[in-house]
């Protein structure tokens, strides 16, 4: 049983969402315990995986209806031709993020989701993104993404209008879809170059016999710009605040999910797919240039987002301004060891500070998929009181909701980089190794990071502090205990991670990047 | 796993003593429920002004607050024309936002297809 564990990753949450509302129609107790039961099993099916990973760095191959699901490559052929998942250390770190954030959001989402007929659809739409979401994670086959891909955009369009359209016209869900649906087909449009060239959707026959045409240019822009797009990095990040802001908050952090999966893929597809140099060709596909794309990207992304968030005065739409700009961390880590990934060194800059840069960008992909999250669901306790998302109409909500309060403060240290929180730790190797390859972008780094503390304050001083003041607040219930635990399970992680740093460094951010690279 | 040396490793660059900083945090929230105890709590009387806000000059005891959208004003003023640009590109449009990705995909294609760079 043990080597199906990978589609057992998959296929469950995709069994469940067809199977959940059946019970559901009798019994949404049960059902909402079955759908627990079920995460919190794929979550131990996901760290079964961490010692053969991780610990003895080997990397799962699982072909979907071989004979022998661990045979990637059928008897009498070159290439892998099943729908073939590669389960490698940069792979698990997707699938532990997309596991922890969506039971988090499940727990949150028991008590914040109204229950009546329609919370069966709900959860059919739930799994269907989380089985999508695995998928993506998982996936070596670029047809397989795609596919994955679309499932999770359907999905998340879907849920972004669950409770709009009660009061309005669903046009975050409709624009949410548009977006997708555009960045997903252009996606296509790269997977066909590659396939018209080399007949494979296989990531790694791919890039063995890569041979840098124009088409493989062409096909890596496509790629690139498509999941760009999907992660929300500046200039293509305007739809993020429209759609993360409308959104309930339990499907806020999966749609902040999907955009990291997204950005995982990106770096994959840098590295694993177009990383491939080969000796005598001149014209081939420049990294330095790719990785310079990357960071300007990055850089970008950090300002304006940062920037723009400061005069919010809309709690969800200041946080998903945020979510662009800590995007911004990680492209920028990544994208300084895209840059020096080929350098002509034999991989010296890479090693001296070029894999720290990637390091801190994974970690802080990590780290940002924790604290991001927390924030967000914050940010629905905070609309869910007062009935609204204007900051202008929130005070003094610390006199009632101590839980929330320190809560929010964590997830607000955090993304500030307050030692002792994780935000610190990764951004604190961002800025070491970035310095090195370029001054002033480790100083614009550190410039957002003190405007990130600037707007969290300014939240925490609107929406906590002040007097008491009872009658702004709409739900006047006590915190339930599913949206106290969905926050309680990602603050924790956010202290944890904090406080030891060195231990998921050097035991899972250290292979994922062994993973990825490969210095000739 | 050796336990001890995991909490006072110096690694990754920087001084890091986890164990230390949970120490140092205990202690100071030891000390300031002591403190507080002896300096706050005994003069504490929940039903006087003490519990009001002080609002020096302000008549309106409820609406005090300064509100979210005023925070940080001289900044924004400074860099208004700034805000002004950024706002009209953030319109809600999405042909507008298609704009930045066709323009977007054109940069990449001339720096690594046209080989700018």
């Amino acid at each position: 049983m043990s080597k199906h564990i990978p589609a057992f990753i998959i296929t469950i949450p995709l069994l469940l969402a067809f199977l959940l509302p059946v019970i559901g129609r009798s019994a949404p107790r049960l059902r909402n315990l079955l759908a627990l039961v079920a995460l919190g099993m794929v979550n131990i099916l996901i760290f079964s995986l961490i010692p053969e990973v991780f610990i003895h760095g080997k990397t799962i191959f699982y072909a979907f209806g071989a004979a022998d699901p661990l045979m990637a490559v059928p008897e009498g052929l070159d290439f892998p031709v099943r729908i073939l998942l590669k389960i490698d250390s940069f792979a698990m770190i997707l699938a532990i993020v997309v596991g922890i954030v969506s039971l988090s959001s499940f727990l949150f989402s028991i008590d914040f989701i109204e229950e009546d007929s329609r919370k069966n659809y709900y959860t059919i739409i739930f799994f269907l993104l989380v089985a999508g979401l695995f998928g993506m994670s998982f996936t070596n086959d670029l047809f397989n993404f795609f596919v994955f891909l679309e499932l999770a955009s359907i999905s998340g369009g879907a849920l972004v209008s669950f409770v709009t359209f009660k009061k309005s016209p669903p046009y975050a869900g409709f624009k949410y879809l548009l977006v997708s649906t555009l960045a997903s087909t252009l996606f296509l449009v790269g997977v066909a170059l590659c396939y018209a060239q080399y007949g494979s959707f296989n990531m790694n026959y791919i890039n063995s016999v890569l041979n840098h045409s124009l088409l493989d240019k062409l096909a890596l822009i496509f790629i690139l710009a498509a999941l760009a797009f999907k992660a929300g990095a500046v200039p293509m990040h305007m739809w993020i605040p429209d759609t993360y802001s409308e959104a309930p908050a339990p499907i806020t952090i999966m749609l902040k999910t999907t955009g990291l999966i997204c950005l995982g893929v990106l770096f994959k597809v840098s590295f694993s797919l177009f990383g491939n140099p080969v000796p005598g060709i001149v014209n081939g596909i420049n990294h330095l240039t790719l990785g310079w794309i990357i960071i300007i990207l990055g850089v970008l992304s950090m300002f304006v987002g940062v920037t723009m968030a400061l005069v919010q005065h809309d709690v969800k739409r200041l946080m998903a301004y945020h979510s662009v700009s800590q995007t911004g961390y990680i492209l920028l880590g990544v994208g300084v060891g895209v840059a020096v990934y080929t350098k002509a060194d034999g991989g010296a800059a890479f090693k001296a500070f070029g894999s720290m840069a990637m390091a801190g960008g994974i970690f802080h992909f990590i780290n940002n998929a924790f604290y991001k999250s927390l924030l967000f669901l914050t940010s629905g306790v905070m609309e869910k009181r007062f009935g609204t998302r204007d900051l202008n109409s929130m005070i003094g909500m610390a006199h009632r909701d101590t839980f929330t309060t320190v809560i929010f403060m964590i997830g607000a240290l955090a993304i500030s980089g307050i030692p002792p929180f994780n935000g610190f730790a990764s951004k604190l190797l961002i800025y070491e190794s970035v310095y090195k390859f370029h001054p002033l972008l480790a100083i614009i780094a550190m410039f957002v990071s003190v405007m990130t503390l600037a707007s969290f304050m300014k939240v925490f001083y609107s929406a906590f502090l002040g007097p008491r003041r009872e009658d702004l607040i709409v739900d006047k219930r006590k915190l339930p205990m599913g949206m106290g635990l969905g926050m309680l399970i990602l603050a924790v992680l956010v202290v944890l991670l904090g406080l030891f740093p060195d231990l998921v460094i050097n035991n899972l951010v250290g292979p994922a990047i062994s993973g990825l690279v490969n210095i000739r | 796993m050796d336990i001890v040396s995991t909490i006072f490793k110096q690694d990754i660059g920087v001084f890091w003593y986890p164990f230390i900083l949970l120490l140092i945090l205990v202690f100071l929230i030891i000390v300031f429920k002591i403190w507080g105890r002896i300096y706050f709590s005994a003069d504490y009387n929940k039903d006087s002004d003490q519990v009001k806000p002080y609002n020096s000059g302000n008549i309106d005891e409820v609406n005090y607050s300064i509100k979210s959208s005023n925070l940080y004003w001289g900044f924004r003023k400074s860099i208004q024309s700034y805000f002004d640009r950024m706002g009209a590109l953030h319109n809600g449009d999405l042909n507008d936002y298609i704009k930045w990705y066709v323009i977007f995909m054109g940069v990449c294609f001339l720096l690594l297809g046209g080989g700018l760079l």
